[in-house]
C-alpha cells in the first residue's frame, strides 16, 4: 500500500476509479460579477405551477378542498354559507342514534352481517355522517383564517393606537415638568450666581 | 406523543377521529368477544374466558361515551360564524385602513417625542454645565482656609 501511494504514476487505474465531478460547478464562481469573462451564474428554474408530474405521480400546486364522497347530510344557504354549529349538532346527534341502531341490529341480527340490508345502511349511515362532520371542519378552515386575520389586524390597530397615546402622555408630562419647574430654575440660577459673586468678592478682597 | 392543537377546528377534527377509530376498534372488539347465545334453547359449550368480557366492554363503552361528549362539548365552543365572505373581506379591508392611519398617527407622535427628548437633554445639558461651572472648587475653600490662619 505505501509502495503505491508513493508511487502514483504508475497505478493509474487507482485515479480513474473516482470520476470527475460535474463539469458545471465552473459556472458558479467566487469572483462573478457580469462581465463576459466572469459571468454570472444562471438563475434557478422558476418554481413550478399548475399540474407537474412528481415520481410518477401526477399532482397540482392549486390548493382544492377534495369533494365529499357520498351523501352530503348538511345543508348550504342560499347565499353560500354554513351555520356550522348549528349543522355540526346535528351530525353528532345523528352519529349518536346510527350508533345506537347498528348496535341494535348486531344484537338481534349478528349472523346477517355482510347481506342485511338494515345492517350495511346502519355502517354506511354512520360512516357517512362522520365524512360529513369532517368535511363541514374541512370547510370551516377559510373562515377560520379569515376570523384569525380580522382579529389580529384588530390587535395591531389597538396596539399602535395604545402606544401612539402613551407617547402624547409622556410628551405632556415632559411639557409640565419643563414649565412648573421654570421659576425654580430661575430661582437656583440667581442663587447660583450671588454665589459666584459672594467668592469672587472674598478672593479679591484677600 | 404530539401535543394536542390549540385551535378549536384542529381539536375538533382530532376528536371525530378518536371517535372514528374508537368505533371501529370496539365494534370489532365486540363481534370478536361477544359469547356464543344459544338460537334454539340447545346448552351452550363453554368458551375458555381470557379475560372478563363484560368488564371490557363496560370500559369500551365508558371510553365512547366520553368520546361523544368531547366532540359535542368542542361543537359547543365554537362561535357563532355570522357573516359572508364578502362582508369578512369588507371589515379586513377597513381594519388595513385603520391600520395604515393609526400607523401615520403613532410616527407623527414619534417625532414629536424625539424633538421633545431633544429639548429635555439640551436643558439638562445647560443645567449641568451651570452647575459644574458655578460650583466653588473643594481644595480652593481648603487653601482659603490657610491663607486667612
Amino acid at each position: 500500500m505505501a509502495q503505491q501511494h508513493g508511487a502514483q504514476p504508475q497505478a493509474p487505474q487507482q485515479q480513474q476509479l473516482y470520476p470527475p465531478p460535474p463539469p458545471f460547478y465552473r459556472l458558479y464562481r467566487a469572483d462573478a460579477d457580469g462581465s463576459a469573462e466572469r459571468p454570472l451564474p444562471p438563475l434557478p428554474p422558476p418554481a413550478v405551477t399548475g399540474e407537474y408530474q412528481q415520481f410518477g405521480i401526477a399532482d397540482s400546486t392549486e390548493v382544492v378542498l377534495p369533494p365529499l364522497t357520498g351523501r352530503q347530510l348538511y345543508e348550504v344557504k342560499p347565499d353560500g354559507s354554513i351555520d356550522f354549529k348549528g349543522e355540526l349538532l346535528a351530525l353528532h346527534r345523528e352519529l349518536a342514534a346510527n350508533l345506537v341502531e347498528l348496535l341494535s341490529v348486531l344484537v338481534e341480527k349478528p349472523s346477517l352481517w355482510a347481506r342485511q340490508a338494515r345492517v350495511a345502511a346502519a355502517v354506511e349511515n354512520t360512516s357517512a355522517v362522520l365524512r360529513n362532520m369532517q368535511q363541514l371542519c374541512n370547510l370551516m378552515r377559510p373562515v377560520q383564517a379569515r376570523h384569525t386575520l380580522l382579529h389580529t389586524l384588530g390587535a395591531e390597530v389597538e396596539e399602535r393606537r395604545r402606544a401612539a397615546q402613551e407617547l402624547r402622555d409622556r410628551v405632556a408630562q415632559a411639557d409640565a415638568a419643563l414649565s412648573g419647574s421654570a421659576e425654580q430654575l430661575a430661582a437656583a440660577a440667581a442663587a447660583l450666581r450671588q454665589a459666584a459673586e459672594e467668592g469672587m468678592a472674598a478672593n479679591g478682597g484677600s | 406523543m404530539t401535543a394536542p392543537p390549540v385551535d378549536l377546528v384542529s381539536s375538533l377534527q382530532e376528536a371525530i377521529g378518536r371517535l372514528n377509530a374508537m368505533l371501529f376498534n370496539y365494534l370489532g372488539a365486540l363481534q370478536r368477544d361477544a359469547p356464543p347465545q344459544p338460537v334454539k334453547g340447545e346448552a351452550l359449550v363453554a368458551a375458555p374466558k381470557t379475560y372478563d368480557v363484560l368488564a371490557q366492554t363496560e370500559l369500551m363503552a365508558s371510553d365512547l361515551m366520553a368520546g361523544l361528549k368531547d366532540v359535542e362539548g368542542l361543537i359547543q365552543q365554537l362561535p357563532e360564524l355570522s357573516g359572508s365572505e364578502a362582508e369578512e373581506v369588507a371589515q379586513a379591508v377597513a381594519l388595513l385602513q385603520q391600520n395604515a392611519e393609526a400607523s401615520q398617527e403613532l410616527q407623527q407622535e414619534l417625532v414629536a417625542a424625539s424633538a421633545k427628548l431633544a429639548q429635555l437633554q439640551d436643558a439638562h445639558g445647560v443645567l449641568a454645565e451651570a452647575a459644574l461651572r458655578h460650583r466653588p472648587p473643594a481644595g480652593g475653600t481648603a487653601e482659603q482656609q490657610k491663607t486667612k490662619s
